[in-house]
């Protein structure tokens, strides 16, 4: 099995970075909002499904509906902060509710999809070809380059974001404090839509590049949730950098006990390590954006 | 505020209804409402959990599958009396939830829920995939009728008078807990722990307390639905249950006391009257609960209690 371990390794980060590419998700909604979004997976779900509908039969070039998905995705997110959101926002309702609405909406969406679009597992071609590369001993499908290519840039683009923009800097200080950032000028309610659309445009990207690998279902959201969580987690909850950091350790952990533990109960061996995580160091590996304090954990 | 006589009364009456309702004579209405009383036992539970002490569960499905192999492993393989393994069920979920609840109630809000929702997930996994022990997928056919002191519950009729002795025993329990000592304490522990905490509240033995008494209620329920359809499988567990139960408590009003019943009645003949639809149902329970967070915030039961005190204080 040993010989393995290379190619397990590279499977895993690539798995990896979709789990960060959610994580970050979760962290660019957490700094604005302090809510852990239940349906982050669903938007992953959304961006696959979306294309596939768009996609057809390839009457649509795979670009055009993969783009089309993602855009459409980021609408939902949109239309979930302001239909769903912003009204308790504005009463002030308790934190449950956030987590019991996004509940609600992780429970529509994927009912929605099998409804409205298939219940069916499918998938679409990868992106160039399905032709190996192949580098020393490992080989690897072009798709997962794409997805190691994308995951890279997409964390570029949000570290400039963040550091060199005003929009960005806004974001961190809505993060770092809410009030005062609202006294200073900054629109808190346009932010918060900002963040859910970046995380569910972010959410639909990680789904378009991940389908080719594996298929695609109306019931994928929640393990990407629990998963994308955990990664977050890792990476100490609105780290940006260590949200993706801690996706590629979670992948590559799940990558290393499917091999060597268990495969036999699959991602329940995933969420052990998520349940270990939130009660030996819920702050994760690296500095959060904002400490957390005690009552928030 | 303090339950008493009229609280008695209320449910007095709501027994004489309950006993009543098979008068009918349907099959279907005695079914629906025994599946309502199952999900109540559950929801009652939770309510005391979350309602009262604050804590998110969205794993309570596990303890109701517990419950429910215990009671289907029990009386099948070890040939034990359906009422001893259905209490060996309740003892042993408790135990567990005992172990479980210590470290994970140290968890708060979002990460006390998604740390109970990967519980839940891991419980349903493993139980469709430990054959030796659960069937797997195939579950466990077979279980007998539920049957104490010479009674045999045979018939869903029979049956539906069973779960909902167990669900009226339930809640004047959650009552006389939520009327007690330790339920003024799982308030102020819900309010504020840290605060609860310097006035005296033990507050990490009741909030363990609380978890294992809300689990016990899950596994008794599990077990009695593992008599009621003979059968038991894990994938009647999953997350499905817990959106229902969810919006069960939504809708009824959650930290009220008549709340899960209210929410369990007309939520479950929803469901089963669904018919060929009914591929729409979670869809309509995420819709629903999802449109009373936002126009009912506190639930039928809540917004009626606050409807009225605005009367009174008017008039």
């Amino acid at each position: 099995v040993l010989s393995l371990l290379p190619l397990l390794v590279v499977n895993g980060i690539v798995f990896g970075a979709i789990y960060g590419l959610n994580a970050v998700g979760f962290s660019v909604m957490y700094n604005a909002t302090n809510i852990i979004n239940f349906a982050q997976g669903e938007f992953l779900m959304l961006g696959g499904m979306l294309t596939l509908l768009f996609y057809g039969d390839g009457r649509v070039p795979l670009p055009v509906a993969a783009a089309g998905a993602v855009l459409a995705t980021t609408l939902i997110g949109l239309l979930i902060e302001r239909a769903a959101i912003r009204p308790l926002w504005r009463r002030r309702a308790k934190d449950w509710t956030y987590i019991f609405m996004l509940f609600a909406v992780a429970t529509v969406a994927p009912n929605a999809v099998m409804l409205a679009i298939s219940r069916d597992a499918a998938t679409f071609p990868a992106f160039s070809g399905t032709r190996p590369v192949t580098f020393g001993s490992v080989t690897v499908a072009p798709q997962a380059l794409w997805v190691l290519g994308v995951t890279a840039v997409v964390a570029l683009g949000l570290h400039g974001f963040f550091t060199y923009t005003l929009t960005g800097k806004a974001m961190k200080a809505i993060a770092v404090n809410r009030r005062a950032a609202a006294w200073m000028g900054i629109p808190v309610e346009r932010m918060v839509a900002l963040s859910f659309a970046l995380s569910a445009g972010l959410g639909a990207l990680a789904g378009v590049v991940v389908t080719p690998l594996i298929t695609t279902q109306f019931n994928i959201g929640l393990p990407f949730t629990l998963k994308g969580f955990a990664a977050a987690v890792i990476g100490g909850l609105g780290n940006i950098g260590g949200a993706i950091v801690g996706g590629l350790i979670l992948g590559v952990l799940e990558a290393l006990s499917s091999a060597f533990v268990s495969s036999m109960y699959g991602d329940a061996v995933t969420y052990g390590i998520l349940l270990v995580i939130l009660l030996v160091r819920p702050s994760g590996l690296f500095r959060p954006l904002v400490e957390l304090t005690q009552e928030e954990i | 505020m303090k339950g008493g006589r009229g609280t008695a009364l209320a449910l007095a009456a709501l027994a004489v209804g309950v006993a009543a309702l098979p008068l009918l004579g349907s099959v279907f209405a005695d079914t629906v409402m025994a599946l309502a009383g199952l999900f109540a036992i559950v929801a009652v539970g939770l309510n005391l959990l979350f309602g009262y002490a604050g804590k998110i569960s969205f794993g309570h499905n596990a303890f109701m599958a517990m419950g429910a192999y215990a009671s289907g492993i029990l009386t099948t393989g070890a040939g034990l009396p359906p009422l001893g393994a259905l209490v060996a069920g309740a003892a042993g979920t408790g135990a567990v939830a005992f172990l479980l609840g210590a470290p994970i109630l140290r968890l708060r809000g979002h990460y006390l829920a998604m740390a109970t929702l990967a519980l839940g997930e891991i419980t349903i996994i493993v139980s469709t995939r430990w054959t030796e022990v659960t069937g797997g997928l195939t579950g466990i056919p077979g279980v007998p009728d539920f049957r104490v002191l010479g009674l045999v519950f045979d018939t869903k009729t029979k049956l539906y008078y069973l779960i909902w002795a167990v669900a009226l025993g339930g809640l004047g329990l959650s009552f006389r807990v939520i009327d007690s000592r330790f339920g003024r304490a799982l308030r102020a522990l819900g309010a504020h722990e840290a605060a609860a905490e310097a006035l005296g509240v033990p507050v990490v033995r009741y909030r363990v307390q609380v978890f294992v008494l809300s689990a016990v209620y899950a596994a008794v329920a599990g077990g009695l639905y593992a008599h009621f359809l003979n059968y038991v499988n894990g994938t009647f567990f999953d997350l499905p249950v817990m959106v229902e139960l969810m919006a069960m408590l939504v809708v009824g009003g959650i930290g009220t006391r008549w709340g899960p019943i209210v929410g369990a009645v007309p939520l479950m003949w929803v469901s089963q009257s669904l018919g060929r639809y009914a591929d729409y149902s979670l869809l309509i329970f995420g819709a629903l609960y999802g449109v009373a967070l936002l126009f009912l915030p506190r639930g039928l039961c809540g917004e009626l209690v606050a409807w009225a005190a605005g009367r009174r204080g008017r008039s």
